[in-house]
């Protein structure tokens, strides 16, 4: 019985080994084949790039019948998977989906390993989000200019949780703070995860959340939502007010994913790529998807999506000095 | 009465044939996934999402959540059979696991990890039927210093009550902690000792150390030791736990399940802490402690109830508020986020059979697994008849494709190298490397917690001791070290004395 079942385990350990080191070819082997894109997400599994990646997979398949990868390759504030696309082949077979930390990189790190403009091709917007501020609901205000006034009434003793220094919630609450003049605590936290048990918990005061995430506590009352930070209503949240509408004017902060490919890669593929992304991204299977997750449809050509992602490395930049916020 | 419609409700949806189906598949995976290092529930999930599309959410749900509790079964096979942590938190199965394999128990130890896993898993799936409303608002009372009061007392106890020297095992406790700094800092985006490397931004994964410390350390130890590498081939004696086994170890599963699910409900705590403290308290109740770290069945029983009920009752904050307490949970959220589901508390309302139905299937889950574990002893301990000679290569190159999986390159591997060599010096001076893994893995969360803490604080230290949940840990801290003081204390005052 022994013998017998030794054999069996070693011809499982056996399969096992082939169909990992299998696994590992394929991922890549894509690069040789025309027919599979592969991927990259500098965020791990799970992340909101890496969802909105998978429906822009998902979507690749059931629009055009064609097979993308996700490769995550989580790390370094998103510069270890962008670097591994600015070195790979220039065949648009590798591709790079990232969020607009790619455009906040360039101030925070003056090293970067790779040229944030010169390295990449730009080949479509995928789409755009924004947060949702969100205050515990045994604070005593109701909408955002009462929350100002509150917070005047008290500076320095508000808190703020946020994913950590430079994401979108962070950005969100510091642009707030400095136009509306407000003095509040940031509270960085390793994931929105913990950023909302706190704030839930009464550790913390205030935060600003993808409404999505917060949809259903909001829902039971036990979060208040009180302003989105785009230029439109949320589709998740169509009743609650934007935050230029609810007393700060001229307020926005959108953030995006966006998809992009090695720099010399040639014309005629960025035109194809383009095309088949356009096809993708204005499919209702995809514009569908962002509406239920709380994502705004965007899609744009290679040029228009140059062109908007250097005015954001600018406009993150200033940004990024003027709040004093530094990478290292 | 409403409970027991729910329960009913639940098991009607996780026992319809393709969910039944899903959930074993998910288990079957798991556990393989569990046994090779590296390749976590997280990836594997991740790779397995374009299947999810294609089923119902609740589905899609029962099967991932089973290749999440199959990994943590899975995980402490190979810490048993060679002293590979699968998972972070069977790093403490290894101690005693580990040493009843060379023994020739590795059957025993290993149908006691299932025994107790299915145990503690039981009796989670009721708790969280019953109570999760009512843990999770004590649950959002811990605070960033509660968080951290809890954390020091655990790490605190660990080193205290580790063998050896009390000095050798705080000093290898503080070096984990500073491991534990390499990488990014959180609040300011600053890099710590990352000596320009970008792979280290995020900081050493554990694996590496794991494997190099543990594994591979071992592994040259053997070899340096030609004697000693058959010598658990001959001596198997039986496969399943004797009557005595089973009654020194039913007391340690209930307490290792207790404190496993107290953790378990905390969002913020990681995966090690429960079952390291359930270890620590089993050794410091134990009639006999000088058996723990020599093959004490108590040892491996209670911390993997412990395991297995703190990743069951994580499922709490998940389920009840849509927080998730790992980024396998996150996974799940993105799944029924790209459903169009929003986690949170409105989920038991609105997909009724989606909650009742994966709670069900937790159970359900579990059972597969004891039946799924039990037979496969039998096969796992054969494992160990394999000579030496092709047992190592193959273990090695488990590890080095383990390894790679975690960032997909091979930086980690160098990682490991050295982690091997440092592993293989340490054993020789006799540190332990546990309490160096668990401020390791306590790290990011103590420091976090500090600074978060004093900064809610406004820079006040006293924010520790007046709170109260954070003021009665300090407490337990400060009594279990004057306990451990004293015998010492009185010793030496015996020898001024003579």
């Amino acid at each position: 019985m022994y013998h017998k079942g030794m054999k069996w385990s070693f011809l499982c350990v056996v399969l096992f080994v082939l169909s990992v080191i299998w696994s590992v070819q394929a991922v890549d082997a894509t690069a040789a084949t025309t027919s599979v894109i592969r991927l990259v997400v500098p965020f791990t599994p799970g992340a909101g790039t890496d969802l909105t990646a998978r429906t822009v997979a998902n979507g690749f398949k059931e629009v055009l019948g064609k097979t993308v990868i996700i490769d995550n390759r989580p790390g370094g504030n998103t510069r270890i998977g962008t670097s591994i696309v600015a070195k790979a082949a220039p065949d648009g077979n590798t591709l790079l989906i990232t969020n607009f930390t790619h455009a906040s990189n360039p101030t925070l790190y003056k090293d970067l390993p790779y040229d944030t403009e010169k390295d990449f091709i730009p080949i479509s917007l995928v789409n755009g989000y924004a947060m949702m501020i969100v205050i515990h609901p045994d604070l005593p205000v109701k909408t955002l200019s009462e929350l100002i006034e509150y917070a005047k009434s008290k500076p320095g003793q508000l808190n703020f949780s946020t994913p950590g220094a430079g994401t979108p919630p962070h950005l969100s609450m510091e642009m707030l703070k400095s136009m509306a003049g407000l003095d509040i605590v940031h509270v960085p936290y390793p994931g929105a995860s913990q950023a909302i048990s706190d704030l839930l918990g009464k550790h913390v005061q205030v935060s600003a959340m993808s409404p999505l995430a917060i949809k259903s506590l909001v829902e039971t009352g036990k979060l208040r939502a009180i302003a989105f930070c785009a230029a439109q209503r949320s589709p998740v949240f169509p009743g609650i007010p934007t935050v230029a509408e609810a007393g700060v004017p001229g307020y926005e902060l959108l953030s995006w994913h966006a998809l992009f490919a090695p720099a010399k890669t040639p014309k005629n593929v960025i035109d194809r790529l383009s095309q088949d992304a356009m096809k993708v991204l204005q499919s209702p299977a995809v514009t569908k998807k962002w509406d239920e997750m709380g994502y705004l449809s965007k899609a744009s050509t290679p040029g228009e999506t140059a062109a908007y992602v250097s005015s954001e490395i600018k406009r993150l930049g200033k940004l990024l000095t003027s709040l004093n916020i530094k990478g290292e | 009465m409403e409970v027991f419609h729910n329960l009913i409700y639940g098991l009607s949806v996780a026992l319809s044939l393709e969910n039944l189906a899903y959930c074993f598949i998910g288990c079957l995976i798991g556990t393989v996934v569990g046994v090779l290092p590296g390749i976590g529930p997280l990836a594997t999930i991740a790779m397995l999402l374009p299947i999810t599309f294609k089923l119902p959410a609740t589905t899609a749900i029962i099967m991932l959540a089973g290749i999440y509790y199959g990994a943590q079964y899975g995980g402490s096979t190979t810490s048993i059979l060679v002293n590979l942590p699968g998972e972070t938190s069977s790093i403490i199965t290894c101690i005693d696991g580990y040493q009843m394999a060379r023994q020739g128990r590795g059957g025993p130890a290993l149908a006691i990890a299932a025994i107790a896993s299915f145990f503690a898993g039981t009796v989670c799936t009721v708790i969280i039927f019953l109570f999760s409303p009512p843990l999770i608002e004590m649950a959002l009372k811990f605070g960033p210093a509660d968080y951290f009061s809890v954390m020091l007392m655990g790490l605190v106890i660990a080193s205290v009550l580790t063998e050896g020297e009390l000095l050798n095992s705080l000093a290898m406790s503080v070096l984990g902690l500073l491991l534990g700094c390499v990488g990014m800092d959180m609040g300011a985006g600053f890099e710590r000792f990352t000596f320009g490397y970008v792979e280290l931004t995020e900081g050493i994964s554990f694996v590496t150390v794991a494997v190099g410390v543990f594994a591979v350390a071992e592994i040259i130890r053997n070899l340096s030791n030609p004697s000693e590498q058959e010598s658990f081939t001959g001596k198997l004696t039986h496969l399943l736990p004797t009557k005595e086994d089973l009654k020194r170890c039913a007391a340690p599963i209930v307490r290792g399940t207790a404190l496993g699910a107290f953790f378990g409900v905390l969002p913020g705590t990681g995966p090690a802490i429960a079952s390291f403290s359930s270890y620590m308290i089993e050794k410091k109740l134990s009639k006999d402690p000088s058996r723990f770290g020599h093959g004490a069945i108590e040892g491996v029983a209670g911390p993997e109830a412990a395991n297995n009920a703190d990743a069951q009752c994580k499922f709490i904050p998940m389920l009840t508020l849509g927080i998730p307490a790992s980024a396998t949970m996150g996974l799940f959220l993105g799944v029924l986020m790209m459903q169009g589901i929003a986690p949170g508390p409105t989920v038991m309302v609105k997909n009724p059979d989606l909650f009742w139905g994966v709670i069900a299937s937790m159970w359900v889950g579990n059972l597969a697994l004891l039946v799924l574990n039990l037979p496969l002893v039998g096969v796992w301990v054969n494992i160990l008849r394999v000579p030496y000679r092709l047992l190592f290569p193959a273990i090695m190159l488990f590890c080095g494709i383990g390894i790679y999986t975690i960032s997909n390159s091979t930086f980690d591997h160098y990682l490991t190298i050295i982690f091997t060599i440092l592993g293989f010096i340490w054993t020789k001076l006799r540190c332990s490397p546990v309490p160096l893994m668990l401020g390791f893995v306590l790290e990011p969360l103590l420091e976090q917690n500090l600074r978060r803490a004093l900064l809610l604080s406004r820079g006040d230290p006293t924010v520790f001791f007046t709170r109260p949940i954070s003021l009665g840990f300090m407490i337990a801290t400060i009594l279990v070290l004057v306990m451990m003081a004293i015998p010492t204390l009185r010793k030496r005052r015996g020898q001024i004395v003579d």
